[in-house]
């Protein structure tokens, strides 16, 4: 699953409103988010230091999103019967609108 | 599979094998904050019994797809820093 070597990963800084940093494989994240891609892509300022914010997303909200992202990559051409993916009613609707930013 | 590794307010994902180690996990978070730390600077630790784990074991034993562990680093040459994780769970309202 994991194409780039271990010893040549890089980590990208996800920051959420609270100031919650998460540190993703920057191959996950640009695989499965077009936003976070298209972020790191261009020649923004998160793509010299590889860190993005997102003011506007939740800790908890962040987390569930970074959990889909891997679990997206994970499960992506698979042939296998693919599990489903646990959501509490109660985060849906942020969980949504922070989906639909990160195109993902 | 994945393993989320807390500390304060942070989290890193790191992504390995259940054959992976201990000491494999401290790699990548020495990677991911720019070997602002190194590994022997730091100890992973399980949460739910406050084990801490040594370099050489296998992650299967104690994690498994989506586990946390907790990660400590050394302050200085006798002081640690305590286990103090900022929760992300959603308040309950």
């Amino acid at each position: 699953m994991a194409s780039t070597p271990p010893e040549e990963r890089v980590y990208v800084k996800l920051i959420s409103a609270e100031g919650h940093e998460f540190f993703v494989d920057k191959e996950i994240a640009m695989k499965s988010s077009t936003t976070i891609r298209t972020m790191l892509e261009g020649h923004f300022r998160e793509a010299q230091d590889n860190i993005v914010r997102f003011p506007d997303i939740s800790s908890y909200i962040l987390e569930k999103v970074v959990k889909y992202l891997h679990y997206k990559v994970q499960h992506t051409d698979s042939k296998l019967r693919v599990p489903d993916f646990p959501i509490e009613p109660e985060i849906a609707l942020e969980l949504l609108i922070a989906a639909k930013y990160l195109e993902c | 599979m994945y393993i989320r590794v807390k500390r304060r307010n942070q989290t890193y994902f790191i992504n390995c094998t259940p054959e992976n180690t201990a000491g494999f996990v401290k790699e990548q978070v020495a990677l991911a904050t720019k070997e602002s730390w190194k590994t022997d600077q730091m100890r992973l630790i399980v949460p739910k019994n406050n084990q801490v784990l040594k370099d050489d074991e296998p992650l299967a034993k104690h994690t498994e797809n989506d586990s946390e562990l907790h990660v400590v680093f050394q302050i200085s040459e006798n002081e640690w820093e305590s286990v103090d994780v900022e929760s992300t769970l959603v308040a309950a309202s």
